[in-house]
């Protein structure tokens, strides 16, 4: 799977109209910086202005026109708004969440993405296309009916309620299969000659070859857990059971006109996705690259 | 000639032929897909079903429901809330798209180059998309409020009129189009410089030997190359902008005066604020079918117009 | 139509690399000038520098007495043949052939005209409503050059063209582009790493290593009289064998070939001569032993490989394509050409014989000839 490289066709600046001699606007710095520039500017503004935000006392933040450089450092906003909620439990909420539906993910959607792409078994053909399927059905379809399975499990305004939906996605085994398909089977009709066991064979063999695929596999998974907004709202009723995002929207019914203390709330719940962002940019930005090769 | 009994190779089973495939492969296989195929079963498949018959019922999701036939269905049809909701999802859904993958294609030609500081440039426009949705909201909830918002602060530092952005009910549903487009566009412009730098550097290189302005060849060479991203990437923002729901739930509530009630989020107003749970999932399967439609019409028109490199 | 003219033009990528220095040539008008050397010697530097794909760090490039440093390549009415080919992979070759020509804004009329009479030409007729991916490789060659040819254009760039055909098809299109040249009379930068195709293709040839021209002439002159050691092991195949000797007082020793060269200062030598230059030992030649290792019989000739008392000449760093037999010591490999009715035995020692005259010596330092 090609790396991105991030860096493409030599750097020409682009002709004027005439382009027969050398009579062209010489600026110090390409012209793309004119387009670039205020574009990273509008990404960037957004978020940045959170940080200010949260930063600012209550009258700073609530005036007009809007104080940019706040006079005083205001820190402990994000003390009071941590314990005006319990924070602890969103982050808590939301770690086990992500993390348990990306280990689910990954066990799960690798066992079946195997069988599906190296064994031969009865109705396998069958039963992926019926897998598939599902992917066609947009969850809305889907939110009532599990609810009211959930519900029948008595998981409702739980954090099992939560994860236990979302342990295998179709889309995984979707991935994994593809994947795995191409890797070499020499590898692994080698290994069975030997003896190994089939799930010796992934154990060993096939997975540790497909870490590219995996690692995909989980950021994407976990980014979706982290960020999933609707379903914990229809599932999760005490706050202190709800994951971030529920968490930061009932942080809005409570500060409603506190901005600086829902903006540090909402800093606060960013850092972590966007931390690993910056950390592993690399990994995300080819992993949701991957997602549109199908 | 005495006929001699065909002798099969050892280790074959007779007989039927679904017997041939090795016991134990269908044993394995069958064991190594079980608990995807029970999770996706309980939680997809039945749900699907569950989901039909539900839109056949008059269900309040506390007490069990009772059949109505496609009562549910004609009342859909007569709905003006949901022909409402339908005509602010088509709108929504007719600029966001143009908008959103035009952009990003403008968006990632300018990435597509090795400038100083040009890494920086990517990461601006990639951060918002691991901001969650809620996050986005809360944001623009307040970039766009009438009082204090930054935005009305720049339109006053340019002498322009306050507004009053998600308040209005005219202005509200562009104000949702803004922030989503913010929130997204990373997705469509990772997927644009992919592939983008796909093209071979020869091909373009070609074009200028052919006598090819920048813009002729960005027109007759690296667009039609992109036709498959292009393709992909309409359908799969079509497909989530008729689903949009998180960021009218934080902003505006599909307020005000219902001006940005979108088919989900009046779908969930049905089932979890009023408790018509059959209704709702009628409108699940409405959306459903609607979606499909769409798909299927897109791929269709793209299939005959896109080419595809083998 | 004019000829391209390089002058001093050096190429100096970001990092240090030069890629090309201080290269000065004259193609003239209508000429078939080859660039030829091995991977990295610069040449397609140099021809993308002529295409305007490059810029140079320093000197002028001329197309006629136009300069063009400051020219961009679309304007330059130069065509070039990609080795890749960069056919437009979702266009028709019809479209292909006629992209140039609608990118100059030619009635369609005109356009029509001239596609046919190009696809004619190159027998691409039957083909013009295919994409590039329905065709073989040789057909691909073909639109490729076509889309070249299309235009008119006062300069023909071809950047090793015919390296991704199989060997048949090679000399074929090595034929056809000869005719079409010796057609068309227009002027043609070519760029090769065979110096086969450098010697029967073009009407002269510069050998390039390093970035560095080493020198430039008819094929022929090149062949006979070769201005360095490395020309002289680059041009003829099998290459030139090359021992380390010495000239003391007129007289030329080589491990144990020894022959008189008057008029040659004392001073270390490599000696070279050519494979077929060698037959077997007649009286008053100056000869040598080989020990013979390899025998391969070509049905017109013999190709003998064995080794020769003497030191190993290094002259590049990748001369050793084709050695089979490791150095060993105090003896060098050596490659003959006998004629098929020497059958000479492995193991087995022959004395071979060479003409005084076709013996070439260089300094061992600088590797230029001596004459």
């Amino acid at each position: 799977m090609a790396t991105p490289s991030l860096g493409a066709v030599s750097e020409r600046f682009p002709p004027l109209p005439d382009s027969r001699s050398r009579r062209r606007l010489r600026l110090p710095f390409s012209p793309w910086h004119l387009f670039l520039a205020p574009l990273a500017a509008i990404m960037l503004v957004p978020l940045v202005w959170m940080a200010i935000l949260s930063l600012e006392s209550e009258p700073q933040a609530r005036s007009f026109p809007p104080v940019l450089i706040p006079s005083s450092l205001h820190f402990e906003n994000y003390l009071t708004t941590w314990n005006s909620a319990p924070f602890g439990h969103f982050f808590l909420n939301s770690a086990l969440y992500s993390l348990a539906t990306v280990a689910g993910n990954l066990v799960f959607c690798s066992l079946a993405a195997y069988a599906f792409a190296r064994i031969r078994f009865f109705g396998r053909e069958v039963l992926f296309v019926i897998l598939l399927a599902t992917l066609m059905v947009p969850f809305q379809v889907l939110l009532i009916p599990t609810f009211l399975i959930v519900k029948k499990l008595g998981m409702v305004d739980s954090i099992g309620g939560l994860i236990v939906p979302n342990l295998c996605s179709a889309f995984g085994i979707f991935m994994l299969r593809q994947f795995f398909r191409t890797l070499p089977i020499e590898l692994e009709e080698a290994a069975r000659i030997d003896g190994t066991s089939r799930l010796g064979i992934l154990w060993k063999i096939v997975l540790p070859l497909s870490m590219p695929a995996l690692a995909t596999l989980a950021i994407i998974q976990f980014m979706w857990s982290w960020n999933d907004f609707l379903w914990p709202l229809i599932i999760i009723n005490t706050s202190t059971h709800a994951p971030l995002q529920l968490g930061l929207s009932t942080l809005q019914g409570a500060h409603g006109t506190q901005w600086n203390l829902l903006m540090a709330g909402t800093l606060m719940s960013q850092v972590p996705m966007l931390a690993a962002f910056l950390f592993a940019q690399r990994w995300f930005i080819r992993s949701i690259a991957f997602t549109g090769i199908k | 000639m005495a006929a001699h009994a065909l002798r099969r190779p050892a280790g074959r089973s007779r007989g039927h032929p679904f017997k041939r495939i090795a016991s134990s492969d269908n044993f394995a296989g069958w064991a190594f897909v079980m608990p995807a195929v029970i999770l996706i079963a309980i939680f997809a498949l039945i749900p699907i079903g569950w989901s039909l018959l539900l839109s056949l019922q008059a269900n309040n999701l506390i007490a069990p429901g009772h059949y109505v036939g496609l009562a549910n269905y004609r009342a859909l049809f007569k709905d003006h809330q949901f022909r409402s909701a339908i005509g602010r999802t088509v709108l929504y859904t007719a600029i966001f798209v143009p908008v959103s993958v035009g952009g990003a294609l403008a968006v990632a030609v300018a990435l597509n180059r090795k400038i100083r500081g040009i890494r920086f440039y990517r990461l601006a426009v990639f951060v918002p998309l691991v901001t969650s949705t809620v996050a986005t909201g809360i944001i623009f909830l307040w970039l766009l409020d009438p009082t204090f918002g930054l935005f009305n602060y720049l339109l006053s530092l340019v002498g322009l009129p306050q507004q009053q952005f998600l308040q209005d009910p005219n202005q509200a549903l562009y104000c949702i189009i803004a922030m989503t487009t913010w929130g997204w566009i990373g997705f469509d412009v990772i997927i644009y410089l992919a592939a983008l730098q796909g093209i071979p550097a020869d091909l373009l290189e070609a074009a200028e030997m052919d006598g090819a302005s920048r813009l002729s060849t960005f027109r007759s060479v690296v667009v039609p190359l992109l036709g498959p991203a292009t393709l992909f990437l309409v359908v799969w923002s079509t497909i989530n902008a008729l689903q949009l729901f998180d960021e009218i739930y934080v902003t505006t509530r599909g307020g005000p005066l219902g001006s940005t009630t979108m088919i989900v989020y009046y779908l969930y107003e049905q089932a979890f604020q009023f408790f018509n749970g059959g209704y709702g999932a009628a409108i699940a399967y409405v959306l459903f079918v609607a979606i499909l439609l769409v798909t299927i019409v897109q791929l269709w028109i793209g299939r005959r117009r896109v080419y595809y490199s083998s | 139509m004019p000829g391209v003219t390089l002058d001093a033009v050096r190429k100096e990528f970001p990092g240090g690399a030069i890629a090309v220095d201080d290269l000065s040539l004259e193609i003239a008008d209508g000429e078939f000038m080859i660039l030829v050397g091995s991977s990295g010697c610069g040449k397609t530097t140099a021809l993308r520098m002529i295409a305007g794909l490059e810029q140079p760090s320093a000197g002028t490039i001329r197309i006629g007495d136009r300069v063009v440093n400051d020219v961009s390549a679309r304007d330059r009415d130069i065509a070039m043949v990609f080795q890749n080919y960069a056919l437009y992979p979702h266009m028709t070759v019809a479209r292909n052939l006629a992209y140039p020509l609608r990118q100059r804004r030619m009635p369609k009329r005109e356009i029509a005209e001239r596609v046919r009479e190009v696809a004619e030409m190159l027998s691409l007729d039957g083909l013009l409503g295919r994409r590039p991916a329905q065709l073989s490789g040789g057909q691909r060659q073909r639109v490729a050059m076509g889309r070249a040819l299309v235009r008119e254009p006062e300069v023909f760039l071809l950047d090793e063209p015919l390296s991704n055909l199989d060997a048949k098809l090679r000399i074929q299109m090595r034929a056809a582009l000869k005719r079409l040249h010796a057609r068309l009379g227009v002027t043609t930068v070519y760029v090769t790493h065979d110096q086969v195709e450098a010697m029967t293709l073009g009407d002269r040839i510069a050998v390039l290593s390093e970035g560095k021209l080493q020198q430039l002439g008819q094929p022929q002159e090149v062949y006979d009289l070769p201005a360095n050691a490395f020309v002289a092991g680059f041009i003829g195949s099998p290459a030139m064998n090359l021992l380390r000797g010495r000239i003391r007082d007129g007289r030329v020793t080589a491990g144990d070939l020894a022959l008189e060269r008057a008029g040659v200062p004392d001073q270390e030598l490599l000696v070279g001569v050519r494979p077929e230059a060698l037959s077997t030992a007649s009286e008053g030649m100056p000869s040598f032993d080989l020990h013979v290792a390899v025998v391969e019989p070509l049905g017109d000739e013999v190709i003998v490989h064995g080794s020769v008392q003497a030191e190993v000449a290094r002259v590049t760093a990748e001369e050793s394509d084709g050695v089979l037999l490791a150095d060993d010591g105090d003896r060098a490999n050596a490659v003959a050409r006998l004629d098929p009715g020497s059958r000479p035995k492995v193991d087995s020692v022959i004395r071979l014989g060479v003409r005084a005259a076709d013996v070439h010596l260089f300094n061992a330092d600088t590797g230029n000839a001596i004459r």
